[in-house]
């Protein structure tokens, strides 16, 4: 047995009493322990890879891939199934490399994705922070808010406000922005209301910090575990909502690389050439099985219940 | 209970009135000419003459808060404007196919619960087996699908290429049981898929937190049969969460019906507003919206009141 | 001496967790004779609610549960087959909890969850009947308008009620033994001597056996006939209820009795009470597993456990009182 070894030995056996179950265990911080059942959930993981290579993938979409998705029509070579020389995923009604489209219509998905999750998230946990630490007035104005927002189908309010706005990316992302926030304000005022009155956050305010201080510095890192969870599950969803919306034809215009855009365009050829349908969406699912599996891991890494 | 119903309903009414003002509010500042929409000319060939006489006529020439005025107490008397593309009466056009809605919403519902009951207790009772990961998995597969992309896969498969089922369109259920199935199940069940997947999720946690409860052990150390203890005891309380959990389901299925009822032909409401907004037919959109809500709010108020019945500490809590 | 209903010898119930082996019950033994009141004392987490359910095989299939021996009324409980297991708990053995609220169902009438066991027993039974055995079975635990209690749901009775009500479900399959887990600790003062009186009424008319599980010596000293007290999965000292408690020899015991309010005072008025928490079963201490709060504890204590020593009706595991005898 090693110098050190003992040493430790010695000190287990020293332990004030009272303390053994603690000491015993070994210490980790939060983020630390969240970080490790993160890395020991098998599918999390296999999650998280998938991920980084589809991102990987359209970023870098020119490396991958020698079509341009728009201007590369070719009306000869139109219809090529998958496997065809030259189109390993085969081409579509107007001769387009349907490897290439895929690739940059990735980018438009998962972005449109991300920032869906990303706006939602500040708007609704700023909003949720201030009606869930000031209460009152203010949080029973912006909930009742919250409630009417989300007492109606969501994907029929985004249905009404693209009608209004016009098809476009961008008002996909606004729309989906305009119905996905509450449930950030929601969530993040339940967080609120259980840290607000705890030790921690007494001893802050006794300390005259200032209310803002508080919010960000002692709040909000209490609140962040359910938060992400959230987010991370709100890309997935919109990722299928503006794939649905696309399809209605309220997306991008029929000419961009998109994945939406692909499907809706498939539809014309379902009978005949079911892959311009079964590729896209498969890419979507995939996409989205991969935040989902991410989302799970780390509901599961963040969940005190497990935490023992 | 009769006046717990009141209340709900009397709570709905600034709900209705926010979003129909939202609604209204969205399409009024929404760009487009009415009245070209209107006579269907868009190539702004419109004389000033037929402008005003066709305002006049619509009530366009009025201020917007005494036109949302109008159209709040024209809706309360069920008259929700007269379509721009058909010249129809809104109302009437909606309420010829909610029951189609409905229909599809409601067959749903009953598919993935068939589904997801027993593959929740099953995964629940079977703990950390092989298949409560399958269970887990395929829940998790289940939400990550594009659910009219599932449709249109089971359309290819089994319409297109096995010819099994029709691929389109509806048909009554006197027309034949069978009849029937063969039009409604591949709908259905690309609109039951991730509501399959939610809930078997949501059994399966509900379940597992029920199992590990007092009274489930008290239950069994009485000498109860383990069957007596699942089915019995267990599965009441499981459904308590589950049924919240069905009314927020309902406004995905609302807002999925819009989508599968387009792919498949289903004469719904949701076909009926896809096609409205490709006409920019404002009063349908309008209509559809409100009248979608409203379900949504009405099966809401009924899922809490069957909430209320199962159980007990809630419906007496409310009495008192 | 009377007849033996239960015997537990060496009982070992062990728990694979992902962070290694939970040996919560580590070589248990004790018995009960009909008629007997045995208390099974100790603080939460050292194992003897888990001893109890090992008892009735109530414990989840991922519980490894071995023993040398664990025998009622002639039966091997650990031969029996799930189905048998099953209706040992609904005859021999019933069991009532801590928590009457979580451990009666909340979604079901009293009358349910009452007139189940007795159709379980004899499922001929017309309704009638069965609403009459519930009648009865609730005046004889003194609930009282019984008709009345048996429409309504566990939360809208009081706590006491709701206690009356769980031992009348218990007895109502007319068992030999109960097994009562801390049955007052979730009760007012008041209350809680209530029930304790009923416990020994209905054990005095109907001669059964009685496992009480607690960690108050206060209600031991009301009820028990013998003391077994457990800490960390062992039992570290047993014997008659007079006898410990004029004189106890593990240090453990002392301490327990001594943090009873009103039942013996240390010198200065002081109440004493014990430092620190159970040992984390995953990591015992080598030695005693009491030393690292005894305030007695010598080296020897640190370095091996101690054996058990029987005297007469007593035994206990403690360096000191063998230092005593060498």
């Amino acid at each position: 047995m090693s110098e050190e070894k003992k040493k430790e030995n010695l000190q287990q056996t020293n332990t004030p009493s009272g303390e053994i179950g603690i000491e015993a265990l070994p210490v980790t911080t939060y983020w630390a322990d969240v970080v490790r059942r993160f890395r020991k959930n098998k599918i999390a993981v296999v999650g998280l890879i998938m991920l980084t290579i589809i991102i990987v993938l359209c970023a870098g979409a020119p490396l991958f891939t020698d079509y341009d998705p728009i201007v590369d029509m070719n009306l000869l070579d139109k219809l090529q199934p998958p496997g065809s020389e030259g189109h390993m995923l085969g081409t579509d009604h107007l001769g387009r490399d349907i490897w290439s489209r895929l690739l940059y219509g990735g980018r438009t998905s998962v972005l449109t994705g991300l920032s869906v999750a990303l706006i939602t998230a500040v708007v609704g946990v700023v909003i949720g922070l201030f009606s869930g630490y000031f209460g009152g007035i203010v949080e029973m104005i912006l909930m009742r808010l919250t409630d009417i927002m989300m007492s109606f189908p969501f994907l029929i309010v985004a249905i009404a406000i693209m009608a209004a706005l016009g098809s476009s990316q961008r008002n996909i992302i606004l729309a989906l922005a305009i119905v996905g926030w509450p449930r950030f304000a929601r969530l993040t005022r339940g967080q609120v209301l259980a840290v607000k009155s705890s030790e921690y956050v007494e001893s802050a305010r006794v300390a005259g910090f200032g209310n803002l201080r508080i919010i960000f510095n002692h709040i909000l890192p209490n609140c962040m575990g359910p938060i992400i969870i959230q987010a991370t599950l709100a890309v997935g969803s919109a990722i299928l909502s503006a794939a649905s919306l696309t399809y209605l034809g309220l997306g991008a215009d029929a000419s961009a690389p998109d994945w939406g855009v692909m499907l809706s365009q498939g539809r014309n050829y379902l009978q005949s050439d079911a892959y311009l349908t079964i590729i896209p969406g498969l890419a979507i699912s995939i996409t989205v099985l991969a935040m989902n599996w991410i989302g799970d891991g780390l509901r599961d890494a963040f969940d005190p219940k497990m935490r023992k | 209970m009769w006046t717990y119903i009141l209340k709900r309903v009397l709570q709905a009414i600034p709900t209705l009135l926010v979003i129909s003002f939202l609604i209204f509010s969205l399409l009024y500042i929404t760009p487009g000419d009415p009245v070209e929409l209107i006579l269907g000319t868009e190539d702004g060939t419109v004389s000033e003459e037929q402008r005003v006489l066709v305002e006049q006529q619509w009530g366009l020439d009025k201020p917007f808060l005494v036109r949302y005025a109008d159209f709040v107490i024209n809706a309360c008397k069920g008259d929700l404007g007269t379509s721009y593309a058909t010249n129809q009466d809104v109302f009437d056009s909606i309420m010829v196919r909610m029951p189609a809605t409905f229909t599809l919403a409601g067959f749903s519902m009953l598919l993935a619960l068939l589904v997801s009951v027993p593959l929740g207790i099953l995964a629940a009772l079977k703990h950390n087996s092989i298949w409560d990961s399958l269970a887990t998995a395929l829940a998790t597969i289940g939400v990550s699908l594009p659910k009219f992309w599932f449709g249109l896969v089971l359309m290819i498969f089994f319409s297109l290429k096995l010819g099994w089922l029709p691929s389109t369109g509806s048909a009554d259920i006197s027309q034949g049981l069978g009849t029937f199935l063969s039009y409604i199940i591949m709908p259905a069940s690309s609109l039951a898929l991730g509501m399959a997947a939610t809930q078997t999720r949501m059994i399966r946690s509900s379940m597992l937190d029920v199992l590990n409860q007092d009274y489930v052990r008290y239950a069994r150390s009485k000498g109860l049969k383990e069957r007596v203890v699942i089915w019995g005891h267990a599965l009441k309380n499981a459904m308590i969460p589950v049924i919240t959990v069905i009314g927020g389901e309902i406004g995905g299925l609302l807002g999925g019906a819009v989508v599968t009822e387009s792919i498949f032909s289903w004469p719904g409401v949701g076909r009926l507003a896809v096609n409205s907004i490709s006409k920019r037919d404002y009063p349908m959109i309008q209509g559809i919206t409100l009248m979608l809500c409203i379900s949504y709010l009405v099966i809401n108020l009924l899922i809490d009141i069957i909430y209320a019945w199962v159980d007990p500490r809630i419906r007496l809590d409310k009495k008192a | 001496m009377s007849e033996k209903f239960l015997e537990v010898k060496n009982l070992r119930t062990y728990f694979d967790t992902p962070e290694g082996l939970v040996k919560s019950v580590d070589g248990v033994s004790f018995s009960i004779n009909r008629g007997e009141t045995l208390a099974l004392v100790g603080e939460s987490g050292c194992g003897k609610t888990v001893t109890s359910l090992s008892l009735i095989r109530l414990l989840a299939d991922t519980a490894q549960v071995q023993a040398d021996y664990m025998e009622v009324d002639g039966q091997q409980i650990l031969e029996l087959t799930k189905d048998e297991a099953r209706k040992l708990r609904g005859s021999k053995i019933s069991m009532i909890f801590q928590e009457p609220m979580t451990s009666l169902n909340p979604v079901y009438r009293i009358e349910k969850q009452l007139g189940e066991v007795f159709r379980l027993h004899d499922p001929k039974l017309t309704k009638q009947q069965v609403f009459e055995k519930s009648v009865d079975i609730l005046k004889k635990v003194g609930v009282p308008n019984p008709a009345e209690r048996l429409k309504v749901y566990p939360h809208q009775l009081s706590g006491g009620l709701r206690q009356r009500v769980m031992i009348a479900i218990s007895l109502a399959s007319s068992p030999q033994m109960l097994i009562a887990d801390e049955p007052t600790t979730a009760l007012d003062v008041t209350i809680q001597a209530q029930i304790i009186d009923l416990l020994k009424e209905l054990q005095k008319d109907l001669n059964m056996s009685i496992l009480l599980i607690t960690h108050d010596f206060g209600v031991v000293s009301q009820i028990a006939d013998r003391v077994a007290v457990m800490y960390a999965g062992k039992i570290v000292e047993e014997g008659p209820l007079e006898k410990i408690f004029e004189d106890p020899w593990h240090p453990y015991t002392k301490l327990l009795i001594l943090s009873i309010p009103g039942i013996k005072v240390t010198r200065g008025n002081r109440l004493e009470s014990i430092s620190g928490t159970v040992p984390n079963p995953l990591h015992f201490p080598e030695g005693c597993r009491f030393a690292p709060r005894c305030p007695y504890a010598m080296e020897i204590c640190k370095q091996k456990p101690p054996e058990e020593l029987v005297e007469g009706d007593r035994r206990v595991s403690c360096f000191l009182r063998r230092g005593e005898h060498e």
